[in-house]
This record gives structure tokens, sequence and C-alpha cells, in this order.
């Protein structure tokens, strides 16, 4: 289950993390953290659903929904952001 | 056995009324032909069956229990080959392996098997049309799950793979209840033990290539 829930939540992320990146160079880094935590989980959603949509039948066929993937995925990632908003303060 | 009793399946986009009247039935040991023309409705029905996809009203049961297939995905009775293909294009096949099971066993199954033996390290995306399909439909039929539904496991697949893909779908119908649907219907009629062809939003149980030019679906003269 670790390995599965892995493969997604990197899939996912690599787009948030580079929008976030990106985010972070045109406004600053404390707006590309929160925006890994939160607006950059919408932008790494829309983008797998984009490039990776029939993948989620992966996913779905070994007992995992798109809402199990998602929630776990952006849990981790908000608190990621927490953690490293904390840091730099 | 457990039995998959589709007694009704509604299903409408907009004005389009695609599916009406689904009435028929599927037990494990049993491989069920599923046709009709483009439009007709015959991935719809899959998704519904599958739960990702809402019918506007369904009943339909396994064995004498009442079947709610948007708990499907989570209570894993159902398993789903999608038209396209659904592995992981960057990984391995050897990773994909390990990822979908975890248990040691259950990966030999899959690595054991020869046609996989020789494509076991190479990347996904590498793999021909027949390779990956073969791959996906030995993936998912050694799953748990009592019944498989498969939306074209034979289009643009070499003959081999074809042929590959029928024995393994025969060897496992022992544990299975089998729904496919294919233009292929050639290859179909081979290894079924029901067809079903939807036309007009209906179940319509046709038998051969007859029944099924009889029917609107193939030409006359391919019956022959």
């Amino acid at each position: 289950m670790f390995s599965m829930r892995l493969k997604y939540y990197y899939d996912l992320s690599r787009y948030n993390f580079g929008f976030s990146v990106i985010i972070g160079f045109l406004i600053g880094l404390n707006a590309g953290v929160i925006t890994f935590g939160t607006f950059g989980m919408l932008v790494g959603f829309l983008s797998y659903k984009y490039f990776q949509n029939n993948q989620y039948y992966f996913y779905y066929n070994l007992g995992l929904s798109k809402m199990a993937l998602i929630s776990v995925t952006w849990i981790i990632n908000l608190t990621i952001s927490a953690i490293f908003l904390l840091l730099i303060r | 056995m457990d039995k998959l009793i589709i007694n009704t399946v509604v299903k409408a986009f907009g004005s389009n009324h695609v599916l009406s009247d689904i009435e028929f039935e599927c037990q494990i040991g049993k491989i069920i032909g599923l046709f009709g023309r483009n439009g007709s409705g015959k991935s719809t029905l899959l998704k519904i069956l599958f739960g990702t996809l809402k019918a506007d009203a369904i009943d339909v049961k396994i064995n004498s229990k009442s079947f709610d297939p948007t708990k499907n995905i989570s209570n894993r009775v159902i398993a789903y080959l999608a038209q396209d293909s659904f592995l992981p294009k960057d990984l391995k096949v050897r990773s994909v392996i390990s990822i979908f099971y975890q248990d040691g066993e259950q990966q030999n199954r899959i690595f054991y098997d020869p046609r996989i033996a020789k494509i076991e390290n190479q990347i996904v995306s590498t793999l021909s049309y027949g390779e990956l399909r073969y791959l996906e439909i030995l993936l998912i039929s050694r799953l748990s799950h009592s019944f498989l539904l498969l939306d074209e496991p034979f289009s643009m697949i070499e003959p081999l793979y074809q042929d590959a893909i029928k024995d393994l779908l025969v060897s496992i119908k022992k544990d299975k209840g089998i729904i496919l649907t294919d233009h292929y219907y050639f290859d179909v009629l081979q290894i079924t033990d029901k067809n079903i062809l939807i036309k007009d939003g209906k179940t319509i149980e046709v038998e051969n290539k007859q029944d099924l030019a009889e029917n609107g679906y193939i030409s006359i003269s391919k019956a022959i």
C-alpha cells in the first residue's frame, strides 16, 4: 500500500512542486511554500488529471479511491508546508 | 459460485438515453461477451458496474444481496481493464508488479509467466501494445476480485498476443466471472459462454455471428 501511495504522491506533487517553485521565484519564498500546501495541490490534481488520468484505474483496482489518494497527498503537503513556514520564520 | 445479477441499469446523458433496459447475469466460471455499436453504452455500463460512473437508476445483486457499485472500489469485488492503458509508463515492469502485489508469492506467479519474464526489466512505455495489454490483464486477473470487466482486450493487438490473452482468460475463468466487450467479435465469440448485444439501450441475447448480423451489429456478408 505504501509504495502505491508513494507513487501517486510523487506523480501529483512534482506538478505541484514545479508550480510552487515558480510562484516562489515570482512572489517570494513564503508564497511558494504556502502554494505547495494549498493552491499548488489543485494545480497538481488538474495536471495529473490532464496527463495521467487513466492511471487512476491502477489505484482503483487496488482498492484506493481518488478521494483517498488526494486527501493523503494533501495532508502530507500541508504538513510539509506548515513545517517549512515555521522553519523559515 | 458468486453470481452478478444485473436487473436494471438506466443511464442518460442529457436527452441521450444510452441505457434503459439492461438485464443479464454473470457467474464465476462464465465469460460473457458484450457487443454493441459505438455509442451503444458498453463502456458506460462497465464504468457503472465498476463504480466510476453513476447510473440514474440501478438494481444489481451479487447472489441475493444488493450490490452498490459506488462502494466497489473499496470493497474490491469487480476489477476493471479500461480501454486505455492504466499502468504508470515511467516504471519498469518489475516495479509495477511489486507495487501491484506486495506478497512475494503473488509476485512470483506474475514473474514466472514466460511472457513477463522476458520483459520484466523493460520500462512500461517501451512495451509493445500486445505486451502491455497482456501484462495489464495478467495483473488484474490475479487480484482477489470475483469479477473482471474487460473493455477491448483484443483491439489493436497482434494475433499471437490475442491468442495468449484468450488462453489466459479461459484459464482464469474457473475463479472469476468475466464480462468483456470488444469489436473483434470473432475473438470474443471463441471464448464466451454467453453473449449480449446492447441495442437501443436494451440487452438482447445473441449466440453467433448470424444473430449479430440480424440485429444490425455486423453486415450480413460477414455472418456467412
